[in-house]
C-alpha cells in the first residue's frame, strides 16, 4: 500500500473534515464559554428557580409526547401493513403525510381554531378546553411527529416476524402473548430508533411551545435574550445541551449499536390479519388521525389563504420564497459537497483521531436549533465579523444542524460500496484520487443526492435558528409564519406556510421511500 | 456526476460571495432599521419615507430580543435606527454606550422628560399606564384613582395585571423605585402579587378578560383600552388615569420610540429617518395604526382617546430608567410577582 501521507486525495478529505468539524464545532465552544463566563451567583439563581422548573415541563412533554407517538405511530403502522383494514395501501402514504408540516404550522392551525379567539369560539361560541396548556403541546407534537415512528415501525414490520406470530397462534397463544412476546420485542430496534427520534425532536422544538406558550428550554433560551440576558441564555442552553446528550446516552445503553431499519429489505411480508367485526372501528381511527393532522391543517391553511388573498397578495411573499428557496439550494449543495469527504472519513478511517474529527460533523444532529443559532450568531460577531449582516451566518447554521441528514444518506451508500471494490482499482494502478473520483463517488451519488433533497426541506422548514440570525430585510417563509401567527395574523401567515408545505410534499415524495 | 456536483456547489459558493458583497457594501441610499414594534404599525411609514426620499429602508421585525441582538453586535453594529417599544430598552441601550448623540432640530423640539438629554433615543408615542375598567361592573367614582391603590385589600381579586417580565411592567416598576424607593415599590409588588385576580400573559389577555367582564379593572397601557373599546362587543369600558389629583405624582407615560445607534453606518439618513417619524403627520398616521397617544399634544388623537394634555403626567424624566431595568427585574422577581420569562 502506498503511504498515506503523501497521498494528495487523503490530505484533501481530512483537510476537508477538519475544516468541517471546526465549523461544527465553533459554534458550541463559543455557548459553553459564555455560560461559563456567568457568575457563579447568577448559575445558583438559575440552579435553583429556573432550571428545577424547566426541567419539569420540558421532560414531561418529552416523556408525554414519545410514549404517545410509540403508541399511535405503531399502531397505525401496525393497522396499515398488518391488516386487511380497507384502502391500507393509501393510508400508508396518507398516514406519513404529516412528515411534511413543519409543526409549527400544525400549531398555527390548531390555534386558529380552538385558541381563545379561534373559529371556535367567534363562530360557534363554543369554549373548547384551554389550547395553550401541556395538553395542548403535547397532542399537537405528537400529531406532528408520530410519523417517524410510523414510518420505521412500518418498514420493520414489512420485513416480517409475521411467521413468527402465525406459528405462536397455531400453537395456541392468546394475542396479548403473541403482542408482548414476539411482536413488540421483534419492534425494539424500530421502536428504539423512532423513539429517539421524537424525543430530540420535541427537546430542540422551539416553533410549536413559542406558539403554545408552554415553557421549555427552548423558548426560555430564546425569550431570556429578550431581558437582556444573554449570559442566563448561555446556562439554559448548556443544561439542555447535556439533557439532550443524556437522551442519546439513554438510547446507546437500551439499543443495539448501530442498528439500521430502513435500508436492507428482504422480500416484503404481505401477509394479513383479518380484523372481521374490527374493520370499520379501525378504518373509523385511521381516518380520524389523517383528517385532524392532515386533514384539518390543509383545510385551515386553505381558508385562510383565500381569505387571505381577498385583501391581495403580499407582495413581500415572492422574496421571501426567493430567500427560503436560495438558502436551501446552498445548504443543501453544501452538505452534499462536504457529506463525501466525512461520510467517507467515518466510514474508512482506521485511526482514532479522524473518525474522532468526522465524529465532530455529526454534531449538529442533536443539537437543538436556538442553540445553533445563538452559537453561530456569537462566533460570527466576534470571530468573522466580516460576514455578520449577510445571510452567510444562516447558511452556516442550515449547514451544522442539516449535514447529519445528509452524512446518514451518503454513509448508507458508501458502506452498500465495499473496500475491496476500491483496492482493486488501487492493485490496477489507481491513484486514491482517481479511486474516489472513478469509483467510490459515482456509488455514493445517490446517496448524496437523496440527502441534498432531505436537507433542502429541512432548510425551508427551519426556524429558531433562522429567526436568530436573519440580517435585515432577509426573512424566509418559516420566519414569517411563526411572527404572523404569533401575532394572530393568520391570513399573512397561511399562504407562506401553504408554500412550505407544498415545497416539503414535492421533495419528501423523491426522497423518503415510503412515501 | 462529478461534474454535475461541482456545479452546483460552485454555483453555491458564487452566490455566498455576491451575497456577503452585496450585502457588505452598505451605501448612502439604503438604510437598516432594527425594529422591536409590530410590522404592521412600522411598515407603511417606513414605505412612504422610501418613496419620498428614495433611500431604501431594510428592515429587521425581532421583539425585545433586538436589543440584545444590539449589545452583542457592540462595536459592529449592523443597524441604524432602533425602533423601541419602550423606553427602557432605548435608555438601556444608551447607558451601554451604544447609541449616538442626535442634535437635530426636530429631536430638540420633544417634550425633555421624553427624549435623551443628546438626542440619541426620542419618544413618538405615549403609552399611559391606566386603570381599564368594565362598566357594567364598577362606575368610576368607585375605581381606585392611585396606583398605589393596587395593594389595597378593598380591591382584592378585582383586578388583572400582566406578569412581572412584561417590559412595560418592568419599566413602570424601574420608575416607580425612583420615586417610591425599594423597598416601598416591594412592598406595592408582594401586595398586588396576592391581591391580583390574574397575573396574565400580557396586555391583551387583560383588556379581553375585563371587557368580557372577568375583572372589574386591569392595569394596561392606553392603547389597550382604546382597542377595547373599539371592539364589536364586550366594549363597554372605561378609563382611569391614575394619580392626577394635585400632589399626586401623575400617569407614568411611558414612550415608544426612535433610537439613533452608536456606529450607524448611514447615519445621515438614519436622522433623516427619526425626524421623518417625527412629523406631525407621520405620527398622526403612525398612532391612527398602534392606536397610542401623540406626545405631541398638538397632534390629533384617535377619536377613542385622550390627548396627553388632558391628564396629569409624570414629571420625572425617562433617563436614568435603563440603569434601572435590571434591578427592577430582580425587585420584582423577589417579591413574589411571576416574571413570567419563559413565555
Amino acid at each position: 500500500m502506498a503511504d498515506k501521507r503523501m497521498d494528495p486525495a487523503g490530505i484533501v478529505i481530512s483537510v476537508a473534515v477538519t475544516m468541517v468539524a471546526v465549523v461544527v464545532i465553533m459554534p458550541l465552544a463559543q455557548i459553553a464559554l459564555s455560560a461559563l463566563a456567568v457568575t457563579p451567583d447568577r448559575w445558583v439563581d438559575l440552579l435553583d428557580d429556573r432550571i428545577p422548573h424547566l426541567l419539569r415541563n420540558t421532560l414531561s412533554l418529552v416523556v408525554a409526547v414519545t410514549f404517545l407517538s410509540l403508541f399511535w405511530g405503531t399502531l397505525l403502522a401496525w393497522l396499515a401493513h398488518r391488516t386487511d383494514v380497507p384502502g391500507a395501501g393509501t393510508w400508508r402514504w396518507l398516514l406519513a403525510l404529516p412528515l411534511a408540516f413543519p409543526p409549527y404550522v400544525g400549531a398555527l392551525a390548531y390555534i386558529s381554531i380552538f385558541g381563545p379567539r379561534g373559529m371556535l369560539v367567534e363562530q360557534f361560541a363554543f369554549s373548547p378546553p384551554d389550547i395553550y396548556s401541556f395538553g395542548g403541546a403535547v397532542l399537537i407534537l405528537t400529531a406532528f411527529t408520530y410519523p417517524y415512528v410510523f414510518l420505521i415501525v412500518g418498514s420493520a414490520l414489512r420485513r416480517g416476524g409475521a411467521e413468527l406470530e402465525e406459528a405462536a397462534m397455531m400453537t395456541g397463544a392468546r394475542p396479548l402473548k403473541i403482542l408482548f412476546g414476539i411482536t413488540l420485542p421483534l419492534l425494539r430496534p424500530a421502536l428504539l430508533a423512532g423513539g429517539l427520534l421524537v424525543s430530540l425532536y420535541v427537546l430542540g422544538d422551539f416553533g410549536v411551545v413559542s406558539l403554545l406558550r408552554y415553557p421549555t428550554f427552548t423558548s426560555a433560551i430564546y425569550f431570556q435574550l429578550e431581558g437582556f440576558d444573554p449570559g442566563s441564555a448561555a446556562v439554559l442552553s448548556l443544561v439542555l445541551v447535556m439533557l439532550t446528550m443524556s437522551v442519546l446516552g439513554i438510547k446507546r445503553l437500551a439499543g443495539p449499536r448501530n442498528g439500521r431499519y430502513s435500508s436492507r429489505r428482504s422480500r416484503p411480508d404481505t401477509r394479513r390479519h383479518y380484523l372481521g367485526g374490527l374493520r370499520i372501528p379501525a378504518m373509523v381511527t385511521v381516518l380520524l388521525s389523517a383528517v385532524a393532522t392532515t386533514g384539518i391543517v390543509l383545510s385551515v391553511l386553505i381558508h385562510w389563504t383565500i381569505r387571505g388573498l381577498a385583501s391581495g397578495v403580499d407582495p413581500r411573499l415572492g422574496t421571501y420564497l426567493a430567500n427560503s428557496l436560495m438558502l436551501g439550494v446552498i445548504a443543501a449543495s453544501l452538505t452534499m459537497l462536504f457529506s463525501i469527504p466525512v461520510a467517507h472519513q467515518s466510514i474508512r478511517a482506521t485511526s482514532l483521531s479522524s473518525r474522532i474529527t468526522a465524529g465532530l460533523c455529526y454534531a449538529g444532529y442533536s443539537i437543538p436549533g436556538v442553540i445553533i443559532g445563538l452559537g453561530t450568531l456569537a462566533t460570527f460577531i466576534g470571530v468573522v465579523s466580516p460576514l455578520y449582516g449577510t445571510a452567510v451566518p444562516m447558511i452556516a447554521a442550515l449547514f451544522i444542524r442539516f449535514l447529519p441528514q445528509n452524512l446518514e444518506a451518503s454513509g448508507a451508500s458508501l458502506e452498500r460500496v465495499s473496500p475491496d471494490l476500491e483496492e482493486a482499482g488501487r492493485v490496477g494502478g489507481a491513484t486514491r484520487g482517481q479511486v474516489l473520483r472513478k469509483i467510490t463517488i459515482p456509488l455514493m451519488k445517490p446517496g448524496v443526492l437523496a440527502g441534498g433533497a432531505l436537507v433542502f426541506v429541512s432548510s425551508i422548514k427551519e426556524l429558531p435558528a433562522s429567526l436568530i440570525l436573519r440580517p435585515a430585510g432577509f426573512d424566509t417563509l418559516a420566519v414569517r409564519v411563526w411572527m404572523e401567527a404569533a401575532e394572530g395574523f393568520y391570513e399573512l401567515a397561511a399562504p407562506a406556510a401553504l408554500l412550505i408545505v407544498g415545497i416539503s410534499l414535492v421533495f419528501l415524495r423523491l426522497s423518503v421511500e415510503d412515501f | 456526476m462529478n461534474y454535475n456536483l461541482k456545479n452546483v456547489v460552485l454555483a453555491a459558493l458564487v452566490v455566498i460571495v455576491a451575497l456577503s458583497v452585496g450585502a457588505c457594501s452598505s451605501s448612502d441610499d439604503e438604510i437598516v432599521v432594527y425594529s422591536a414594534r409590530r410590522e404592521g404599525f412600522v411598515r407603511p411609514v417606513l414605505e412612504s419615507f422610501e418613496k419620498e426620499t428614495g433611500i431604501r429602508v431594510r428592515l429587521l421585525t425581532g421583539g425585545e430580543a433586538l436589543v440584545n441582538r444590539i449589545v452583542s453586535e457592540g462595536d459592529d453594529v449592523k443597524a441604524d435606527v432602533f425602533l423601541a417599544n419602550d423606553t427602557g430598552a432605548m435608555e438601556f441601550l444608551r447607558e451601554n454606550e451604544l447609541l449616538a448623540a442626535n442634535d437635530s432640530a426636530r429631536v430638540a423640539s420633544v417634550d425633555e422628560r421624553y427624549r435623551a438629554p443628546d438626542g440619541s433615543w426620542v419618544g413618538i408615542s405615549a403609552r399611559t399606564r391606566v386603570f381599564m375598567y368594565n362598566r357594567d361592573l364598577i362606575s368610576s367614582d368607585e375605581m381606585p384613582t392611585r396606583i398605589e391603590d393596587l395593594a389595597d385589600p378593598r380591591w382584592a381579586n378585582s383586578f388583572a395585571v400582566a406578569r412581572g417580565g412584561n417590559s412595560s411592567t418592568v419599566t413602570h416598576v424601574a420608575v416607580l423605585r425612583s420615586v417610591w424607593g425599594d423597598e416601598r415599590t416591594a412592598d406595592w409588588l408582594s401586595a398586588i402579587n396576592s391581591n391580583s385576580g390574574a397575573v396574565l400573559d400580557g396586555h391583551t389577555a387583560i383588556r379581553h378578560a375585563v371587557g368580557s367582564g372577568e375583572f372589574a379593572f386591569g392595569l394596561v397601557n392606553n392603547y389597550y383600552y382604546h382597542l377595547q373599546s373599539r371592539e364589536p362587543a364586550n366594549n363597554n369600558v372605561g378609563v382611569i388615569y391614575p394619580d392626577g389629583q394635585p400632589g399626586e405624582m401623575g400617569a407614568f407615560v411611558n414612550a415608544a420610540g426612535a433610537a439613533l445607534l452608536r456606529d450607524a453606518p448611514n447615519h445621515d439618513a438614519a436622522v433623516g429617518l427619526i425626524d421623518y417619524l417625527l412629523a406631525p403627520e407621520q405620527v398622526q398616521a403612525f398612532t391612527e395604526l398602534s392606536r397610542e397617544t401623540p406626545l405631541d399634544p398638538s397632534i390629533p388623537v384617535v377619536p377613542e382617546a385622550d390627548p396627553i394634555d388632558s391628564y396629569a403626567t409624570m414629571e420625572i424624566p425617562l433617563t436614568g430608567v435603563g440603569e434601572a431595568w435590571r434591578d427592577a427585574r430582580d425587585l420584582i422577581s423577589e417579591s413574589g410577582l411571576d416574571l413570567g420569562l419563559d413565555n
